[in-house]
């Protein structure tokens, strides 16, 4: 699921994220890519990771466009594939073709 | 990188990009280190190869002022990058101060925890535990809110050299990643010891 993220410089990166229906986090995202968007850390946190064990990261905050408007949200470091948590999708419906490349869609409620 | 004027819909950017990448460089450049950066004119369809993505980008704007530049790794699919100019409806995005941390990252964990249970705990009972808590583990100082963007802030602007750690009034963990999730409303999510709200 693609992600459009807006720094500074008014440029727009498009991440490519996985949808994490158990996650309650906005987003995830490893180390070098908060570092290509420049994120500042804004506070620790303990995240509670799906075997159980605990994660103690910084939360930075990523200005992202989501539906024709700019969304300030808390991005968790997590090392691996950038994670697309519930909060993200509140509002939406969300269809997934549960094939081998199937279209993964996210649309507002009406 | 300012001064470019954005030309197409964003989508545009991302949906063009991609597909001159497949037909141009996966097709035919096959040998291409996966961590070198390509660089597309949209418009064109020139391209600039770099293993710096800042100097991939300055050699296509150099070959042609009016590039509408969208950027890609050959081997990750995971970002990609647009040049030419913000949403013109969007506010700017503000400079953000980090936090510069002078405690090791355990101890903001174990301080926060424990001021949580000394002096926050009996007041925050009554709130939903979803309820983020923001935490200065310096002078003790708090915020609550179920936006943790907004309780952040006026923690920060009562306490701009505020050390804050973030839990939830029902949980120690902020954010729960992966797992079980009863979908039913908001549910609980419960894992090991530790239990916090799916939003």
């Amino acid at each position: 699921m693609e992600v459009v993220a807006l720094d500074s410089n008014g440029e727009f990166t498009i991440i490519d994220a996985i949808v994490d229906t158990a996650s309650n986090a906005p987003l995830t995202l490893p180390p070098d890519l908060i570092h290509e968007l420049a994120l500042q850390p804004v506070r620790e946190i303990k995240s509670t990771l799906a075997d159980g064990s605990e994660l103690e990261s910084p939360v930075y905050v990523a200005r992202l466009f989501i539906r024709g408007e700019a969304v300030d949200v808390d991005v968790v470091e997590v090392n691996g594939d950038p994670l697309l948590g519930m909060p993200l999708m509140e509002g939406c419906s969300l269809h997934i073709e549960v094939v081998s490349g199937g279209d993964v869609a996210i649309e507002p409620l009406l | 990188m300012a001064g470019m004027v954005q030309k197409y819909p964003l989508e545009e950017y991302s949906r063009r990009g991609q597909e001159i990448f497949e037909r141009k460089i996966t097709a035919r450049m096959t040998n291409l280190p996966d961590e070198s950066y390509v660089a597309i004119d949209i418009g064109s369809e020139d391209i600039a190869i770099d293993p710096n993505w800042h100097t991939a980008v300055d050699d296509l704007k150099t070959r042609n002022p009016e590039a509408q530049i969208w950027v890609r790794q050959v081997g990750s699919r995971r970002f990609c990058r647009i040049f030419g100019g913000s949403v013109p409806s969007l506010p700017p995005v503000p400079p953000r101060r980090g936090m510069v941390q002078k405690y090791p990252q355990e101890t903001y964990a174990q301080r926060g925890d424990e001021i949580f249970h000394r002096v926050i705990a009996d007041q925050v009972r009554h709130l939903p535990p979803e309820t983020f808590v923001l935490i200065d583990i310096d002078s003790e100082d708090f915020e609550v809110g179920l936006d943790s963007q907004a309780a952040n802030r006026r923690l920060l602007e009562r306490r701009p050299a505020a050390q804050v750690w973030g839990r939830r009034v029902g949980s120690s963990a902020t954010y729960h990643l992966g797992g079980r999730l009863n979908l039913s409303g908001r549910s609980r999510v419960e894992k090991g010891t530790s239990t916090c709200m799916a939003e």
